[in-house]
């Protein structure tokens, strides 16, 4: 089952810039567009603290759990790393 | 991955195989021969019966020694691995006058097959330009002890004993005459073939693992290069050990009509001559799969964010 990032949805409801959410958590923009995109193989406790803080918001509402139909359906694609040779 | 990571583990397997078993088997012992060299400083105005014993004893021993040293001469030589050419002067039967047979400057041209080793009950020697071998046949066996006589055959192909002064020579060779023209045709094959792979080896065995050192020393440890070449070095390692065995069993078999059954591929004692070779591919394969769990762990921490 995996797990789809919510982060455009809650920058939408909050009227914040991805820029202003780099300025606000300290992350950088690639690595925020990358979490928003689904380029991004997992998030820290405190990337995600710092993200919530500046939404105002909970965990729960920028991840959540879909099924693969549905992830492939909204995203186009299998999740990241399931797409790829871990090898090379 | 998965091919890449079957056939490292069965590479790993079998260095390690080989190391354990140059472990059990042992290193191979050299044939040192003594000789008294003290009898070779004679007082030649002495000549009582004690002396004349020892200068003809001391003349026998030259002249053992002269020939000895001709049966493991190899001559001018090209190898590549266990396969080579060789050019040797023709037997001199040492202590005869030259009208009994001996050729003196004419060169003889071999094929020449390294690995091999003569029985214990065995001796080769040239008689009249001609190899032969004598050889223990049994009689009979009773439980406690064995009867043989000596017999003396010809054979068609010259064997060269290991000489003991020299580190590499461990073993012996068997030599396959040949043309003049073969032999030339061969010598240059032979001399672009180990150019080519001497450089192959120079810059895959030597130029690319330091080019990892000098990754590392750089701060880019784990990265897809430096696994890269610790693996295909490791490989090439494993490749320049095995590939000359096999050649020997190849060639072996291609000759083994022509050889006596008491001189023998000295197998598995080449494999395990090879030791260090494998010992070295086994760190590097090892080394390879390190820092391909680093290179693949350093990749998920980068992808977390």
């Amino acid at each position: 089952m995996p797990i789809l990032v919510n982060l455009d949805v809650m920058l939408a409801k909050r009227k914040m810039s991805l820029s202003e959410l780099s300025e606000a958590t300290g992350i950088t923009i690639a690595n925020l567009s990358r979490l928003k995109n689904g380029r991004s193989k997992g998030i820290r406790f405190s990337s995600l603290h710092k993200i919530c803080i500046a939404l105002e918001c909970m965990p729960g509402d920028i991840l959540e759990q879909v099924t693969m139909e549905q992830y492939v359906k909204l995203m186009g694609r299998l999740p990241f790393g399931d797409d790829e040779d871990d090898d090379e | 991955m998965k091919k890449n990571t079957i056939a490292d583990n069965s590479l790993m397997i079998i260095a390690l195989a080989v190391i354990i078993m140059s472990l059990l088997v042992g290193t191979p012992l050299g044939n040192d021969r003594h000789t008294d060299y003290n009898l070779r400083h004679l007082d030649e105005r002495d000549d009582s019966i004690v002396n004349q014993y020892r200068t003809i004893k001391d003349s026998m021993e030259m002249i053992e020694d002269c020939e000895e040293a001709q049966l493991s001469n190899l001559g001018n030589s090209n190898f590549i691995g266990p396969v080579g050419v060789s050019k040797i002067p023709a037997f001199i039967s040492c202590g005869l006058p030259p009208e009994t047979g001996n050729q003196g400057t004419v060169n003889a041209h071999y094929l020449a097959f390294s690995g091999y080793s003569i029985s214990g009950t065995s001796a080769f020697f040239i008689d009249r330009n001609k190899y032969m071998i004598k050889y223990a046949k049994e009689d009979y066996k009773s439980d406690s002890e064995q009867h043989s006589h000596y017999e003396t055959k010809e054979i068609p192909v010259r064997y060269i004993k290991p000489d003991p002064t020299l580190y590499s020579s461990a073993y012996g060779f068997v030599l396959v005459p040949i043309t003049k023209q073969a032999y030339s045709t061969l010598r240059i094959i032979l001399i672009v073939v180990g150019i080519a792979l001497a450089l192959l080896g120079l810059y895959y065995a030597i130029i690319r693992p330091l080019q990892t050192i000098v990754n590392i020393s750089k701060g880019r440890v784990f990265g897809y290069q430096n696994t890269r070449n610790l693996r295909v070095a490791g490989r090439l390692f494993i490749a320049f050990a095995i590939i000359p065995v096999l050649l020997q069993l190849i060639f072996y078999n291609m000759i083994s009509k022509q050889i006596p059954p008491e001189i023998s591929l000295a197998f598995p004692r080449v494999l395990v001559e090879n030791r260090v070779s494998f010992i070295v591919a086994f760190i590097m394969l090892v080394l390879a799969k390190a820092f391909e769990k680093g290179h693949k762990i350093q990749k998920e921490n980068s992808s977390i964010i």
